[in-house]
């Protein structure tokens, strides 16, 4: 571009901070730079709102966005197209049938159905594991009762069972 | 892999974040983001036979452009439905180790998206997508100097809002 600015032109500073000035528009901003304040001030200002968003961190998908992605596919492809990346945009007043995003959306969550039928799932799962019955181990004080039942022959002057706490006590375990 | 063209699957896993934050910067939420992902992987994987090797993420940027427009003037010829244009309710909510470093993220996406589109495009574009001025204008469809003007505008603009909010 031979474009040769003859009056102070604010666009031309966004250009020349992302070096994407002429020669001739860069020698023009400087000389304008170096005779003006406001000049200087408008360069200032734009290169902070060009710096506050390129230092903008990368934004991540929640991870179930992807492995539902990787796991089904995209979905709708149903053959080649002729450029996806050509169609202009801003201007255009279109560009063949316009994509429904809502429609994706829906593409990608579960439906209504699926999650019923989940829920009665659960409601099953939860309903066997309160109510049927289980299958109990129980562990009697054996020891406990031995000396609770001596207590009480000795109570009664029951002369054999007197002499419960001085045996020695048996068991599987030897 | 094949002759240098990638699948849609490699796209989505080595490139997935990168389309994923182009979508979120012009969206201004993960919602529409994801639609957004979703329907240009779609579009990737329709348009992997014709591509030709080079310069993928500026291809994949202008992919992730047009879905967000094609959105953008279906969502106007229908305006019951809710476009991006309210900070309040682009303002993610997302809760960050450094408080100081993620509010002022939000600040910065609050200004961004409460950008017009025709100012918004060509700044996500330059500044997130790091595309030339040419490409832009090629994804747009508009003149150099257009982008070189809205692209200005634009951060003018956020600078603007950025200060009346710190103010």
């Amino acid at each position: 571009m031979n474009r040769e600015p003859t009056k102070p032109d604010e666009d031309v500073l966004s250009a020349y901070l992302d070096g994407e000035c002429t020669a001739v528009e860069t020698a023009w901003v400087e000389e304008q730079l170096a005779a003006s304040p406001e000049m200087r001030a408008v360069l200032d200002d734009v290169r902070a709102a060009r710096d506050a968003v390129r230092a903008l961190p990368l934004r991540d998908a929640p991870p179930e966005f992807w492995e539902h992605l990787l796991a089904t596919g995209p979905e709708r492809a149903d053959g080649p197209v002729e450029d996806p990346a050509g169609a202009p945009a801003l201007v255009a007043a279109g560009d063949g049938a316009p994509v429904d995003l809502a429609a994706a959306r829906r593409r990608r969550r579960p439906s209504r159905w699926v999650a019923a039928v989940a829920g009665v799932a659960a409601a099953l799962v939860i309903g066997a594991v309160v109510f049927v019955p289980q299958e109990q181990s129980v562990t009697p004080p054996v020891a406990a009762l031995t000396d609770a039942h001596a207590v009480r022959s000795s109570l009664q002057d029951d002369a054999v069972s007197a002499l419960v706490p001085l045996a020695v006590r048996g068991g599987f375990g030897r | 892999m094949t002759d240098g063209v990638p699948t849609w699957e490699e796209v989505a896993r080595d490139h997935g974040r990168f389309m994923y934050t182009v979508a979120y910067r012009l969206a201004g939420n993960d919602e529409d983001a994801q639609d957004v992902v979703q329907e240009s992987l779609i579009r990737v994987k329709r348009g992997l036979e014709r591509y030709q090797p080079g310069s993928l993420e500026g291809w994949l940027a202008r992919i992730v452009t047009n879905v967000f427009l094609d959105e953008v003037r279906r969502r106007r010829r229908r305006p019951t439905d809710a476009l991006p244009d309210d900070p309040e309710r682009v303002l993610p909510t997302s809760p960050g180790a450094d408080e100081v470093s993620t509010q002022l993220s939000d600040d910065i996406q609050a200004a961004l998206a409460a950008l017009p589109d025709e100012f918004r495009v060509p700044v996500v574009l330059c500044d997130v997508a790091d595309q030339s001025y040419e490409q832009i204008a090629a994804s747009l469809g508009v003149p150099v100097g257009t982008v070189r003007s809205r692209l200005h505008r634009g951060r003018r603009m956020l600078r603007t809002m950025l200060s009346e909010g710190a103010a």
